[in-house]
């Protein structure tokens, strides 16, 4: 096997896996088009990458919080670090459902996210990736248990 | 002088891409049986040249047909038509003298190779053939399957895809039921476990899939009695408390992988998966679904229980449907209904 297709069969799996992981991958370049949107946020939104390609992200899902969202996309690009937002702030992003839509309890997935500046060869900021988490299940829980403190503080208050 | 054909399945989704799997130009007279009774009573009253057979179907499966054929020696060539693709299941049929077992969904060029292997059809008659005779096809013909039907052919399919893979790592038989489609309220989900006893504890494993504006849950339930078997059976032990995790995850794992690749496949769509999640071990049914949301939703409910032939060990898999992907559904459903 010669180097380059070595190389593009590395290509070809590292497209794979980012097409098939758990998590939402979004690259959007400085006017915020859409890049990439890897299988995570096709299967979950019902948007195809095609239908999104090139496309700005803020027309393309019109019920993002756009001026909050801006503002984080703004300060990662202009301090080349990276920005995360957990679903305590809020609870999601993209208002995709329940990924177990049957046994979940909540309506929609719990999303935290990060947003990284992709820098070219001189280290100028030429793309941003957005990473959505699915914490649904953590979400859940954690509301469960500050429910059944609650519930314990009020039995222990009244004996 | 035309070939009489008859095709006999219990899904009429299945007996029309049998028959449409068949080459155009064949120079056929195609009849429908929808179980194996109707199809030995035809079969007796008339001479017949190829019989395709579904084994899977309610009143006289097809081995109960391959069976009668044998013993009263009825002159018809039989070839099994079947989701179930277990070596067991065709070294049976074939003891059973069937000329061939092709797998579902049916594959046209696999049909004209085999009718070209016994010399039935050649392709390259076509073309006359078709000035001379075009192909006849009864009154009886299937008509448009309903979306319930379609459903369950899908889910007769990938539940064959599942149910091999079981087969092999467990080497042993597995027996394949029709599978159960009803839509039910989200309340009633529990109830879709039929033979769910309210006393019995069990274990399960759900996880969730998307896609293309479907979305579902795929879950997999044993009663904590047959999961300690089923354990012993997978080679993890029956006492071990995380052996029972692990055999719950292998299986459910390969079950929910195999019927989700299959369902989607036919339906020429790729879903994605979520990680699968434990639902709590050793609880009622009732405790084991307890958080379903309250929302007034119809789900869409598909019922398997596979059972593994002597062991005495079963389990359910149970595929739910969001009200909101039916839509979708039948918008995919649609090219292969009509």
């Amino acid at each position: 096997m010669t180097p380059d297709t070595n190389s593009l069969q590395e290509f070809h799996w590292l497209a794979n896996m980012v097409e098939t992981v758990d998590v939402g991958l979004v690259v959007l370049d400085l006017d915020y088009r859409v890049q990439v949107w890897n299988g995570f946020m096709e299967n979950h939104s019902g948007m195809t990458a095609s239908q999104v390609h090139n496309q700005n992200l803020f027309d393309v899902i019109p019920a993002l919080p756009e001026p909050w969202l801006r503002r984080k996309l703004e300060t990662t690009t202009r301090l080349n670090i990276r920005t995360f937002t957990s679903w305590e702030q809020r609870p999601w992003v993209f208002q995709f459902g329940n990924p177990r839509p049957v046994t979940g309890t909540a309506e929609y997935m719990y999303q935290n996210m990060t947003i990284s500046p992709l820098s070219g060869p001189d280290g100028q900021v030429q793309k941003l990736s957005l990473m959505i988490y699915d914490v649904t299940d953590l979400a859940a829980s954690k509301q469960a248990l500050t429910l059944a403190e609650k519930e314990l503080a009020q039995l222990r208050g009244r004996s | 002088m035309s070939l009489r054909i008859l095709i006999c399945d219990d899904s009429s989704l299945a007996r029309k891409q049998m028959a449409r799997a068949l080459p155009d130009t064949l120079d056929a007279e195609i009849s429908f049986a929808e179980n194996g009774r109707s199809a030995l009573s035809l079969l007796r009253g008339n001479e017949w040249d190829l019989l395709f057979l579904d084994l899977n179907m309610p009143e006289l499966d097809g081995y109960g047909v391959l069976e009668a054929i044998q013993q009263e020696d009825l002159p018809v060539m039989t070839v099994v038509v079947s989701a179930d693709i277990q070596p067991q299941a065709r070294e049976r049929v074939t003891k059973l003298g069937a000329l061939a077992f092709i797998r579902k969904p049916t594959d046209p060029e696999r049909i004209a190779d085999l009718l070209n292997d016994y010399g039935i059809y050649r392709p390259t008659d076509a073309a006359s053939a078709r000035l001379t005779a075009p192909l006849h096809r009864d009154e009886a013909a299937p008509s448009r399957p309903g979306f319930h039907a379609a459903i369950q052919e899908l889910a007769n399919v990938a539940m064959g895809q599942a149910s091999d893979l079981l087969a092999r790592l467990l080497n042993a038989f597995v027996k394949l039921p029709v599978p159960k489609v009803d839509r039910l309220a989200r309340s009633e989900l529990y109830m879709a476990i039929a033979a769910a006893d309210e006393k019995d504890k069990y274990s399960g494993v759900c996880q969730g899939f998307t896609g293309a504006g479907i979305a579902g849950e795929a879950l997999l339930l044993f009663s904590d009695a047959q999961l300690k078997d089923m354990s012993a059976l997978v080679g993890y032990g029956s006492e071990d408390e995380t052996a029972a995790v692990e055999a719950l995850m292998d299986l459910s794992g390969m079950l929910f992988g195999a019927f989700i690749n299959s369902f989607g496949e036919q339906l020429n769509l790729t879903f994605g998966l979520a990680h699968p999640t434990l639902l709590g071990q050793h609880q009622k049914i009732s405790d084991l679904l307890r958080y379903h949301r309250s929302q007034p939703e119809e789900l869409l409910c598909i019922e398997i229980r596979y059972e593994i032939e002597g062991r005495n060990v079963s389990c359910d898999l149970l595929i739910v449907l969001t009200e909101r992907s039916l839509q979708h559904l039948e918008q995919h459903l649609h090219y292969l209904m009509e």
